[in-house]
């Protein structure tokens, strides 16, 4: 029945996760497609034909010829982010024939920078040999169109003016003897046009998307910056794990000395000898220790010990887990002392009835017992712990917080280093919680197991 | 050690005190507990039948008196009462199982870390009293799927495990529902039979006038009355107990 139950609750939730996730990928969908209609074939054409006359200038009469005896094909036309991708097929004219036919005008164009007359004559023997022989040529070729302000503007790309002007484009950019110069000149085709950056059609997830990798590129990749991070990870764990095991050992002796002398003192007094003495000293010095502990800004704790407790010690990390397990000692301290008085005093007697002395009858019957019922305000404590020692950068020490705010300087960007850094903690503390929660249900067994 | 004496436990001039005098829950007890005899202690509530019976293992720190255990003053300066207390076994009202241990555990960790007998051997013996008691398939379960009747017969084996001179109980059935008392007076009868010494505080009249061979009426911190339960039930002289038996006979 209540297995069924259970199968009835999950399903709900799952559900409930699918319809969210449906709705907000559906949005961003909707979101990120709103952009104007692609265009159909016809104007595609149209865009593209302007665009190609718009390629060479006022003067370039045989680019112009060239670029009117194309044949354009449109393919396809697909959106692309924000604009959209024609594929055109362009057979060009042909080059060859067409600048036979102009050489005369070609040749007769000079404009008198040219003064010899040898020069001249090499020049028309190098015009004939130089000039490209480019036949009719097919090309296929994607055009990107980017929407600026409702209308589509098309990228004249050196592809689309290669496609045009096949072998002619080539030859206008690589060459520059003096000859070539002055036959580009008279070919009229240094003028051809074409835009100098590809637009950007990103819609902005995309753009967020580069814009996250560049940064984490930048944060972590850059100059080897991760290592900085798993280094500062290296450091807090060390910090944490240390300072735990002072601290859990410290709050155990310093509970068990307090619970001892609430508990005993009775005992122990009328035993008399220097036993009573030398606990209720001890208890003193105990409470002592917890108030200090517990009355100070741990940050101020560890202020002291690095500047005037251990100013000769230089290793800041040993100082760091002397300062957060002596600190932690005392909150461990409360909390199993607390465990204690929590265990049914009967249990005591039970095993002081059967002859353990009182050490004994806390190792054997109290202790394991408390153990569990503390299990959870520990919990508490080693993750309030492992989140207090982000302050370690106060004394030097690069720990995880620290290396984060290193890199947000260097970098200059807080975004990643920080989030990153909150995220590992998240993450640590999650684990530690699972854990825990796990050793709590063995534990329990003995509990749970109720008929 | 007066081995000669018959008496396994005598108490002198026992008292105890609280807030310096002003309450008296022992004032002046003199008694003495016949070795291989049961002894019970009947009393209205707050008489300090139970105090009593917690002083004579020093549970409850006595104020002043003596308590000789085997021929031992107990409550003396240099006694390690550790070292009595295994030779005195405990059942309480509330059978402080530890709840975190198995019965089988419950019972053998006394032996075992007391009186460094093997776990085997341990278990053995351990086994042994549960089946005395008819719980020996019980062994690996936990004091929570106990019934209060079973809990308790457990507690009286936990107990023997450590092979007392004497078993005080403290109230044993009175924190039980009523169709669990006979199974535990039941095992205190078979107990007293084997020849154990028993001091028992309870408020079953019945099992006081069938298994006791002396019973002790208390009031107000001082014994009363005492003698045999042909005594004290059938022939009482004092008002009080007369009083007292009026109420709860």
């Amino acid at each position: 029945m209540t297995k069924n139950n259970k199968l009835k609750k999950i399903l709900i939730t799952v559900g409930v996760i699918v319809v969210v996730l449906a709705a907000v990928v559906g949005g961003l969908y909707l979101s990120v497609s709103r952009t104007a209609e692609i265009p159909s074939s016809d104007e595609a054409a149209v865009l593209v034909s302007n665009a190609i006359d718009s390629m060479y200038g006022k003067n370039s009469a045989v680019a112009k010829e060239i670029s009117e005896d194309i044949e354009l094909k449109i393919n396809d036309i697909e959106q692309d982010g924000t604009g959209c991708l024609i594929n055109v097929t362009i057979d060009s004219a042909d080059i060859g024939a067409l600048l036979e036919t102009h050489l005369d005008e070609i040749v007769a164009l000079d404009d008198g920078t040219v003064k010899s007359d040898e020069l001249k004559a090499s020049i028309n023997e190098k015009v004939v040999s130089l000039l490209p022989t480019t036949e009719k040529t097919t090309a296929t070729v994607d055009i990107i169109c980017a929407d600026v302000d409702g209308t589509w503007k098309v990228y004249k790309s050196e592809e689309l003016a290669d496609a045009v002007y096949p072998g002619l484009y080539k030859f206008n950019q690589d060459n520059s003897e003096s000859e070539v110069k002055a036959v580009k000149r008279l070919l009229t085709l240094t003028d051809i046009k074409i835009d100098k950056s590809e637009p950007d059609t990103r819609n902005w997830i995309q753009r967020s998307v580069d814009e996250l990798k560049a940064q984490f590129k930048l944060n972590f990749i850059t100059d080897g910056r991760w290592k900085m991070i798993v280094n500062g990870l290296l450091t807090t764990l060390e910090i944490t794990g240390v300072s735990l095991v002072i601290g859990v050992v410290l709050g155990i002796i310093v509970a068990a000395i307090r619970a001892s002398f609430d508990k005993n003192n009775d005992e122990m007094k009328k035993r008399g000898g220097i036993g009573y003495g030398i606990m209720s000293f001890l208890n003193g010095i105990c409470k002592i220790y917890l108030t200090v502990i517990r009355g100070t800004p741990v940050v101020v704790q560890v202020l002291i010990y690095y500047f005037i407790i251990f100013k000769s010690l230089s290793n800041g990390t040993l100082v760091a887990m002397l300062a957060f397990g002596i600190n932690s000692g005392a909150y461990v301290a409360e909390i199993f002392r607390g465990g204690i008085m929590s265990i049914d005093n009967g249990q005591f007697e039970a095993g002081r009835s059967l002859g353990f002395n009182y050490v004994q009858t806390m190792c054997h019957v109290v202790i394991p017992q408390v153990f569990k019922a503390v299990l959870p305000t520990l919990c508490n404590e080693f993750i309030a712990l492992l989140k207090e020692t982000s302050i370690v950068g106060y004394v030097g020490e690069v720990d995880l917080t620290k290396a984060g705010d290193l890199i947000r300087g260097r970098t200059f960007s807080a975004f990643m280093p920080l989030i990153l850094v909150a995220l590992v903690y998240l993450a640590l503390v999650m684990l530690l919680t699972f854990l825990v929660s796990r050793l709590e249900r063995r534990l329990r067994k003995s509990e749970r197991r109720h008929e | 050690m007066k081995e000669d004496t018959n008496n396994i436990i005598e108490v002198r001039g026992l008292k105890k005190h609280y807030l310096k005098g002003k309450i008296k829950a022992l004032d002046g007890i003199d008694i003495d507990i016949e070795r291989g005899k049961v002894t019970v202690i009947i009393g209205p509530s707050g008489s300090g039948k139970s105090t009593l019976l917690r002083s004579l293992n020093l549970l409850e720190l006595p104020t002043d008196g003596i308590i000789e255990f085997n021929g031992v003053d107990i409550n003396g300066k240099k006694v390690d009462i550790n070292r009595h207390r295994q030779k005195m076994g405990m059942v309480f009202q509330h059978f402080n199982l530890f709840p975190n241990m198995t019965i089988l555990k419950n019972m053998t960790i006394a032996p075992m870390k007391l009186k460094k007998v093997s776990k085997a051997q341990a278990e053995e013996q351990a086994m042994g009293l549960l089946k005395r008691v008819g719980l020996a398939d019980r062994a690996n379960d936990y004091p929570s799927q106990l019934s209060g009747g079973q809990k308790q017969r457990i507690a009286i084996v936990r107990a023997l495990c450590m092979e007392p001179d004497v078993m005080l109980f403290d109230e044993p059935t009175s924190a039980l529902d009523p169709e669990m008392v006979g199974e535990v007076l039941q095992v205190m009868k078979d107990l007293a039979e084997t020849g154990m010494s028993m001091v028992v505080v309870t408020h079953e009249m019945g099992f006081a006038r069938e298994v006791a061979n002396k019973v002790v009426f208390m009031d107000e911190g001082v014994i009363v009355e005492e003698g045999t339960p042909e005594e004290i039930f059938n022939n009482p002289q004092s008002d009080r107990l007369k009083d007292f038996l009026a109420k709860v006979l």
